[in-house]
């Protein structure tokens, strides 16, 4: 069994469908018309214990929306889901100690108060050991460079600054699983580079399995080992090791690109 | 469990006290509002001189508890609720440890720790410049004190709408 099992996973969004005009208005309030939207669309793949996945594809592909399937937030409209023995979206809490989850910008961390308070209360909701909580804290610090922040209030951080702290947040408890859906989305190169190496780092030492979107393709090649792709809710492309595709000589933008055109390789 | 609900309330309770000035402000507000009260009160009374039976005083203590005790009953997660839904933050929350109801109970804690010091402040301040008639018999008083601690229970699960 692997760690993660998706299986014929489909997810249908309903949206409302908007008419023009007063009229329109008032006649949607009384029956509003619904119009669905396959967002993803039937898709497998099993992920490995430790496994480092790039999850990628144009905007709109429907990445975000496996994620949150993947960590119980949505629930699918079909197909199944196991995440370690669980499903998710039906054992929500048990799931949630096992796992960690970046979106993007927004961040988990307290506006108003420094930033080790909100490590302090991941510990506390985590129950993480005195002693593993000191050494993870000491090990972060380190690796991403916290020490100037841990007492300053997070929003008076920049941008990679928070993201630093909230990888960090993200990681404290040491969760089986991490789902980042865009860490590096506006970060300068150095953050970047600081926060793949984090990630390489802990997978290494704790076989943490992450799963990671991103438009930016240096994240896939010098972090993950597997790419998965995406494209209008399909997947047409998950070729296991990314040395693979290296062995085809062409750089991975290349290949991307015209994967992205709708040619077929392989 | 308790102990991490209480850990969240006192996070929350935190980000309020990082101004300072937002028990003060919230202190102010209140007393304000019972001045207001007053005022119209006395307009009437100098008007009709009665009110129902009630005396100034009387009626001037009802309107001081009621203030003191709507910043404890009107103070609820609702807000808060909604706007971590309207911000996105609701998919961080609802992927903590612990359910949605105890995370929220927790924030609640927060709140009302917050909201009972300025209760008292108003209550306290409110005293020194009016006249506060006391109830009539300890059994009035008993179930006065009985009503307000069933208020906190009650704002958290039927909070009021604002
Ligand atoms: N709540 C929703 N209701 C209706 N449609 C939605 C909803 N969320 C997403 N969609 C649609 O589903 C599709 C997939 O969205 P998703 O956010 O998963 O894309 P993505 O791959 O994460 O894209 P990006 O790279 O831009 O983040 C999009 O066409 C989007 O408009
Ligand atoms: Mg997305």
């Amino acid at each position: 069994m692997s760690l993660i099992e998706v299986k014929n996973l489909t997810k249908t969004y309903k949206i409302i469908k908007k008419e023009d005009g007063l009229m329109g208005y008032f006649k949607n309030l009384i029956r509003p018309k619904y119009e669905e939207f396959k967002a993803v669309k039937n898709i497998n793949f099993n992920i490995e214990e430790g496994e480092l996945v790039g999850y990628i594809g144009e905007n709109g592909a429907g990445k975000s929306t496996t994620i949150k399937m993947l960590t119980g937030l949505l629930t699918p409209t079909s197909g199944e889901i196991i995440i370690d023995g669980i499903i998710p979206y039906e054992k929500r809490i048990e799931n949630n100690k096992k796992i960690g989850a970046v979106f993007g910008q927004k961040t988990q961390l307290w506006w108003d108060l420094p930033v080790i308070e909100s490590f302090r209360l991941i510990k506390k909701m985590y129950k993480i050991p005195e002693g593993e909580y000191r050494k993870n804290l000491k090990n972060f610090t380190e690796l991403l460079q916290l020490e100037d922040l841990l007492e300053k209030q997070v929003k008076n951080l920049s941008l990679g600054q928070k993201m630093r702290c909230e990888i960090a947040a993200t990681f404290l408890h040491i969760p089986k699983i991490v789902y980042l859906d865009e860490p590096t989305i506006g970060l300068d190169v150095l953050v970047k580079e600081n926060i793949r190496k984090f990630i390489k780092d802990i997978n290494k030492e704790k076989k943490t399995t992450v799963i990671l979107t991103t438009h930016d393709l240096k994240d896939i090649e010098d972090v993950c080992d597997r790419i998965i792709l995406l494209d209008k809710g399909q997947i047409i492309y998950d070729y296991g090791k990314i040395e693979d595709i290296h062995m085809k000589e062409a750089e991975l933008e290349d290949i991307l690109k015209e994967i992205y055109r709708g040619a077929k390789i392989c | 469990m308790l102990k991490t609900m209480l850990e969240l309330g006192k996070i929350h309770f935190k980000e309020y006290t990082i101004y300072k000035s937002n028990f003060y402000l919230f202190t102010l507000n209140r007393i304000v509002e019972v001045i207001v009260y007053i005022f119209v009160w006395q307009a009437i009374y100098m008007q009709t001189g009665d009110a129902g039976g009630y005396t100034i005083e009387e009626m001037v203590t009802y309107y001081i508890l009621v203030v003191t005790l709507s910043s404890i009953v009107l103070w609820g997660v609702n807000e808060d609720m909604a706007h971590a839904i309207r911000n996105g933050r609701i998919n961080k929350e609802l992927l903590s440890p612990i359910s949605y109801f105890k995370y929220y109970f927790g924030i609640y804690l927060g709140e009302i720790g917050f909201a009972i010091p300025v209760s008292v402040a108003v209550l306290i301040i409110c005293s020194i410049f009016w006249h506060i008639v006391l109830p009539t018999s300890w059994i009035n008083m008993l179930l006065f004190l009985l009503v307000i601690v069933l208020i906190l229970p009650t704002s958290f699960f039927i909070p009021e709408y604002r």
